[in-house]
């Protein structure tokens, strides 16, 4: 056996402005292995295959070689060439189009003398592509209408298409987050199927039984950095959520010990609150209380923010603010009632690009800012000013365009945005992401300090190490259920991630 | 992470007084001086007269009265294709109504603005209620207004001596030397910019036109100020259909789409002045009076009949472009 890599990654660093997403990483994948990346969100998983993919430049120094060649420049189009292929989580095929369409599009389509496509040979090369891997789908039927494991499949033989038989490599980015159960089961054999036929697989997953299940070895990422890589044999469930977690910070903030039954109207009482995925989670949330929710992609954390300020429908959930019921939600009808939403992506929903950070930050309340119908733009400032000293927003302008404002003060505009509006319950979603270290802590004692005033806190995110820091209770979700609840001191870093990253995906 | 990568652009140009006159702020105003110098060069005689410049205010005021319909709902991102339509419908109905009933002026002025302003709600009810894209939405209504035109108008120019009469005083009347149209525009203008800058139902327009998502999310009720805006241009519309019937003194089914165009060059360049991006009412004045001078400048040079179409096709692409190139944020 040549000992040539068919992957292999030198001194990989990656630098954004303001962060190192990648720092120093090595990695040599076994020929005919199927291993497997973990790591925490922000750990540099995403950053390391879009290197291999071509879309990132590594800094200077680090070393991509694939099948035994280095690659520097048009680096997707060499890797594709070597032998490098790639399926992204969304699968990136067309709904509309069956299989015979999404291969042809790829790979071209096989042609009569005349020109134009002969579609009989079309398919039956198609369909003998998936057969090579086990795979039987009805090649002229849409692919939107297919199994989410018939889909996959297809992404899969096509990414794999016109390799020799022995060779190449191929990166599965989180395959199972859309699968059931069983799926994934029928996924794992299209996948052994795979490695029988000589390619390598490296494979990226939150769930970590998968990794036990699936792959020979493991790496594990933190804070862009490599961990170690283990045969999985020789590892278990425990240790390999302590490599992950690392050193346990906990909380810095002190939380709240009090917090038994009070007797008082809840802040928030939620019950039922379903959705695509939520099927029907029951919550409250005490005045004063910061409250964590936790939980991969698919389980149900994604629309859980949305659904709490009335921007998604659902019949069924039963909603009440400080015991005031609200039979018909929406956003209006929550910020009325003191429901306010930080959403994740707060240049598309936070906040406006083109607007200034007083016409940002008074946006939630503009009314109380008028005079005889007038605005009054001092008073405007005034209020931003206040805001602008307490979350220390630098520059201290409130006449800034926002777009020119760094991630973490952009973060603290939304944030000020809220706060300035006297709000009951304030939903954060995803509150630090993007965001450099300073403006995060400033984020995190604006939270406690807030929540000691009384104000109510639900915390969605996906980093486990900032809901340890910042919470009094954690729910962990999965399968659009709350499948844990953390208190008090049982809130660390790993017991979070232990929760989160099981497999508990769909119904099945 | 790519919070770094966007440009410095918008909101607080106005700020100091050097950069208020920079060519970034108010472009378009060199650009009109600039014609009016040139055409003045080239036709001294005939352009630099008191007659040609009360003739280039007069003329452009229906043009401004439809372009300022358009600032609210572009500013709230929703096209409104169907104002040359309405003003075409307004138009034909009140010299019907004139020519071939014994309605008052007053009675036939009020039925056409309240007719423009039924025109608006339908719009609003395709756009915001059923749910279609604006731009389709009212490319469709348009298509049913200009049937109405032809079906009241009968597909004849409506001439009648009622139409000559006392009627023509709501485009004939002057006050300090200028029409009373350029008046009409005037008051549109502040009303509109009282509403756009001062109010906090112009900051919601604003914030519903750059990010629908992010004002939705914010408690803004989008869709009451989508409506709104679509009645409103409307509305100013089938004002500027009642005002140009009594300026021409008759009604014709073909006047109204001409002016859609002009009206969208007008805005487009409005938005690239002054508030850096943002559609606004001075600066689609001034665009107006650009495209307006030249017209005329054209004409009195003896330019052929093709060179206005030209004109505004040549300032809408230069206008758009500069436009996406200020909002090029993302």
């Amino acid at each position: 056996m040549d000992d040539r890599s068919p992957v292999e990654v030198k001194n990989l660093s990656k630098t954004f402005p303001g962060t190192r997403a990648l720092a120093d990483v090595s990695l040599r994948l076994a020929p005919g292995e199927i291993h497997a990346l973990v790591g925490q969100n922000g750990s540099g998983k995403s950053t390391l295959i879009k290197i291999l993919a071509g879309y990132h430049q590594p800094d200077r120094g680090g070393e991509v070689w694939v099948g035994g060649t280095e690659i520097t420049t048009d680096r997707g189009a060499a890797a594709h060439r070597l032998g490098l292929r790639f399926v992204h989580q969304g699968l990136g095929l067309i709904d509309e189009l069956n299989a015979v369409d999404s291969f042809g599009l790829v790979s071209g389509f096989a042609r009569t003398k005349a020109g134009n496509v002969n579609w009989n040979a079309q398919a039956s090369q198609v369909r003998a592509q998936l057969a090579r891997f086990g795979v039987e789908v009805d090649v002229m039927r849409p692919v939107g209408q297919l199994d989410a494991v018939e889909r996959t499949a297809v992404a899969i033989t096509r990414a794999l298409e016109g390799l020799e038989s022995g060779s190449g490599a191929l990166v599965l980015d989180e395959p199972t987050v859309a699968l059931t159960k069983r799926e994934v089961s029928q996924l794992f054999e299209i996948l052994r199927e795979v490695q029988r036929s000589g390619v390598t697989v490296l494979y990226v997953s939150h769930y970590l039984d998968e990794v036990f299940d699936i792959a020979d070895r493991v790496s594990i990422l933190k804070g862009g950095r490599l961990v170690t890589t283990r045969d999985t044999s020789a590892l278990d469930r425990d240790e390999l959520v302590r490599l992950m977690v690392g050193h346990d910070v906990g909380s810095l903030h002190g939380r709240r010990s009090e917090l038994t039954e009070s007797e008082d109207t809840p802040a928030l009482r939620v019950r039922g609150l379903a959705g695509r995925q939520l099927e029907g989670i029951d919550f409250d949330v005490a005045r004063g209380e910061v409250l964590g929710i936790a939980g991969l992609q698919g389980s149900g954390i994604g629309e859980c923010p949305y659904a709490l300020i009335g921007a998604t429908r659902h019949p069924r959930a039963v909603i009440e603010v400080a015991g005031e019921g609200a039979p018909r939600r929406t956003p209006t009808v929550m910020a009325d009632l003191g429901v306010r939403l930080v959403p994740r992506d707060r240049r598309t929903e936070g906040a406006i690009s083109e607007f200034t950070v007083r016409e940002n930050m008074t946006l939630g309340r503009l009314r109380s800012f008028r005079r005889g119908g007038r605005l009054r733009p001092g008073d405007e400032r005034v209020f931003v000013n206040h805001w602008i000293d307490e979350l220390e927003l630098v520059p201290p302008d409130p006449d800034r365009a926002y777009s020119t404002l760094s991630g973490g003060n952009q973060q603290k505009v939304v944030l000020g945005k809220w706060l300035g509006t006297d709000p009951q319950v304030l939903v954060l979603d995803e509150p630090t992401n993007g965001v450099d270290i300073g403006a995060r802590e400033k984020i995190y004692t604006t939270i406690r300090d807030q929540a000691a005033g009384g104000l109510a806190f639900v915390v969605c995110s996906s980093d486990a190490a900032e809901l340890a820091e910042i919470c009094d209770r954690v729910l962990v979700l999965g399968g659009g259920v709350i499948e844990a609840e953390l208190v008090g001191d049982d809130i660390t870093e790993a017991a979070i991630v232990s929760q989160l990253h099981v497999t508990e995906v769909g119904a099945a | 992470m790519n919070e770094a990568a966007v440009k410095p652009q918008t909101g607080n140009q106005t700020r100091n007084w050097w950069s208020w006159w920079s060519f970034n702020n108010i472009g378009a105003f060199y650009v009109w001086a600039l014609i009016i110098a040139i055409f003045w060069f080239l036709e001294p005689d005939t352009f630099g007269t008191t007659d040609t410049v009360t003739d280039i205010l007069n003329q452009s005021a229906v043009t401004g009265l439809v372009a300022l319909a358009l600032v609210v709902p572009m500013s709230v991102g929703c096209f409104d294709l169907s104002i040359g339509a309405t003003l075409g419908v307004t138009s034909v109905l009140t010299a019907k109504l004139l020519a071939h009933t014994s309605v008052s002026p007053t009675t036939a002025v009020i039925v056409a603005l309240l007719v423009g302003l039924a025109i608006g709600l339908a719009n609003a009810v395709v756009v915001v209620v059923f749910k279609i894209d604006p731009f389709i939405g009212t490319l469709a209504t348009s298509s049913l207004l200009g049937a109405l035109s032809l079906f009241i108008s009968g597909n004849r120019t409506i001439a009648s001596e009622r139409l000559i009469g006392d009627f023509t005083e709501i485009a004939r009347y002057k006050i300090l030397g200028v029409t009373a149209p350029v008046w009409y525009m005037l008051v549109v203008a502040v009303i509109l910019w009282y509403l756009l800058e001062h109010t906090a139902t112009g900051r919601h327009i604003y914030a519903i036109g750059f990010s629908l998502e992010t004002a939705r999310l914010s408690g803004i009720n989008t869709q009451r100020i989508r409506f709104m805006s679509l009645v409103l241009s409307a509305f100013v519309s089938g004002l500027a259909g009642v005002v140009l019937t009594a300026r021409i003194t008759v009604g014709s089914p073909t006047i109204g789409p001409p002016f859609l165009l002009p009206a969208f060059a007008a805005v487009f360049v409005g938005a690239t002045q002054l508030r850096g991006g943002r559609f606004n009412v001075w600066g689609t004045l001034i665009a107006v009076y650009l495209i307006g001078t030249g017209n005329t400048g054209l004409s009195l040079a003896g330019a052929p009949l093709w060179a206005p179409q030209v004109l505004v096709g040549i300032t809408l692409i230069v206008a758009i472009a500069l436009t996406g190139v200020k909002r090029s944020v993302k």
